[in-house]
């Protein structure tokens, strides 16, 4: 099948899903798949063009949402106002952040990203009087287009118009001079260096783009669950996200919103079938990190280009049967 | 065109470049060898940008370049060839010959293609193969497609690190010829080598370092016979 149709093909699902499915937990699963889609593919541009491992993504998701929150409940700012002041103030973290971090390679990057996580979650849970600590934030208000109120099926179109946004943005990006240099970068940083490639302030600014999604993302979820406390932002979470690449493919946009789709459902089949077999408190936790490390060693080992590598590997191998096919049937016939 | 005046680089606390000083011309072939750990390939990375020199100078067009990042001095002429080889190896030939041009990319686009044209003129092994993945090309070809690379950021003064490395005697053969053509083409060429004969079979004059400094210089043709290169270099007694 043509690279083409599969796209019409997903995007004609994306439309109908709410309409296929009409109730609101599945509504709910739809938009939750989206948010985290943004942030995964800002994460697949990040780790899988740039090489460049991030394992605190969770910390500029949860600065998007408490932006967001903080302004919108404290202050009274309109949430359309809030969403680009969480963006800009993601940015601009990311861009303190990574001056320093982006210098690190490899594991010392992955160890910096995870201890600014880290640092994030312990100062949302210590800094009550703005984040509201433990308990969190309450009262944030919904999102209004005019005077219209954006129920879960309008929201859910919002936030796929986010993505589809955020995926178009990315797919220029990589189709681009920049893509390519992402890519060399990927292969060999020295080799990009001496060809005139400014290599650190590539890595910069993409990483103060995935930083920037990442707080669209956490803007859209504050102004959805309109409730939230630290604990959806910990180090787990961040973790999910780069589970989430890795699953559906880090060097593709796509596969990127594929591997959300997978983990995010299986999350919830877990959370639906563990208390029927294993009754035990924690025991959903525990099976759903088993599971994410199972799943880490299965695409290491049988999908390293995760399921979008898997799709096109697939694809190819049809193609080149399709192609033999014609061709035996063309020799028979002379 | 070049003049190095007691360059020094450390590695973090490790001293490399004991005051290196060296001096190339306008066309020249100029081969710099030594064993491992001689400081080759640090020197080469320091001409580019790529390591910062903790002390010393590096003219270049009557310029002290040193400490300059590779992103302005590959605008200035000067291209280095990473040992190794170094291909973009997800990327096709045609998009690694393309980021040869990177910093020249907006203004001359239009001209990149008859320009990659002629490099695939020029490298006959890898025509036909504009579309294939960089990585799936065998060493020699990786080879070629580097320096080509190279040759599309339009150098001045062209750094080749080890390019014989790993490869079988009838490619280095090959990448010896053709790094003589690019003196006709004006380019001028530094080369590194721990092939010692491939070095300086290539070249016009040469340098041997030794634990950060130039121990010997002269005509390449004098260090082939040089008594001291040949027991150190070439195994004769």
């Amino acid at each position: 099948m043509q690279k083409k149709w599969l796209l019409v093909l997903a995007v004609v699902l994306i439309l109908l899903y709410p309409y296929l499915l009409q109730s609101t937990y599945f509504r709910t699963i739809g938009i939750f798949i989206g948010i985290r889609a943004i942030v995964v593919i800002g994460l697949c541009l990040l780790m899988g063009y740039a090489g460049q491992a991030s394992l605190g993504q969770a910390a500029f998701f949860a600065l998007g949402a408490y932006t967001s929150g903080i302004l919108t409940t404290g202050y009274g700012f309109s949430p359309w106002l809030a969403m680009p002041a969480g963006i800009s103030l993601a940015s601009l973290v990311a861009l303190v952040v990574g001056w320093p971090a982006l210098k690190l390679r490899g594991h010392f990057l992955a160890l910096a990203t995870l201890s600014f996580g880290l640092i994030v979650y312990f100062l949302l849970k210590q800094w009550s009087f703005l984040t509201g600590g433990p308990s969190g934030l309450t009262g944030i208000p919904a999102l209004y287009v005019a005077d219209l109120r954006l129920r879960t099926a309008e929201y859910y179109y919002l936030v796929w118009m986010a993505v589809a946004f955020v995926a178009w943005l990315s797919h220029n990006i990589v189709h681009s001079r920049i893509g390519r240099s992402l890519r060399a970068i990927h292969d060999s940083e020295i080799a990009a260096e001496c060809l005139g490639v400014d290599t650190f302030r590539l890595k910069l600014q993409l990483f103060v783009l995935s930083a920037a999604y990442a707080a669209l993302a956490g803007s859209l979820y504050a102004h959805f669950i309109r409730f939230f406390s630290p604990a959806a932002f910990g180090f787990k979470v961040s973790i999910e996200f780069a589970i989430m690449a890795a699953l559906g493919g880090m060097a593709s946009i796509y596969g990127g919103v594929l591997g959300v789709a997978t983990v995010t459902l299986l999350i919830e089949v877990l959370r639906a079938v563990v208390p029927l077999v294993l009754p035990a408190a924690h025991a959903v936790a525990a099976i759903e990190t088993t599971t994410f490390g199972l799943i880490l060693v299965v695409v290491f080992i049988f999908l390293p280009d995760g399921l979008a590598g898997g799709i096109q590997e697939l694809r190819n191998r049809f193609n080149a049967r399709r192609t033999n096919i014609v061709r035996q049937a063309k020799e028979a016939k002379n | 065109m070049l003049t190095v005046n007691g360059l020094q680089v450390a590695h973090g606390a490790i001293k490399v470049l004991h005051g290196l000083n060296i001096s190339v011309e306008q066309g020249e072939i100029v081969a710099v060898i030594g064993a491992n750990g001689a400081g080759k390939s640090t020197m080469l990375g320091a001409i580019a940008g790529i390591y910062r020199p903790s002390g010393g100078q590096i003219v270049y067009c009557g310029r002290n370049v040193a400490g300059q990042p590779a992103e302005i001095l590959v605008k200035q002429g000067i291209v280095l060839v990473p040992e190794r080889r170094q291909v973009f190896a997800a990327l096709s030939v045609y998009d690694n010959l393309l980021l040869g041009a990177y910093h020249r990319y907006r203004s001359e686009k239009h001209l990149l293609p008859a320009e990659i044209s002629r490099i695939l003129e020029m490298f006959t092994v890898l025509k036909g193969r504009e579309k294939q993945a960089a990585g799936t090309l065998s060493g020699g070809m990786q080879q070629m497609l580097v320096i080509g690379r190279a040759m599309m950021a339009k150098p001045k003064l062209l750094l080749l690190d080890e390019p014989s490395l790993g490869l079988a005697p009838l490619i280095v053969r090959e990448i010896t010829q053709l790094v003589r053509s690019l003196r006709e083409q004006g380019m001028t060429v530094i080369v590194v080598e721990q092939n010692v004969r491939a070095g300086l079979e290539m070249a016009d004059r040469g340098y041997v370092l030794e634990r950060g400094l130039v121990v010997i210089d002269g005509a390449a043709e004098e260090l082939l016979v040089d008594c001291r290169v040949q027991n150190a270099y070439l195994g004769r007694k």
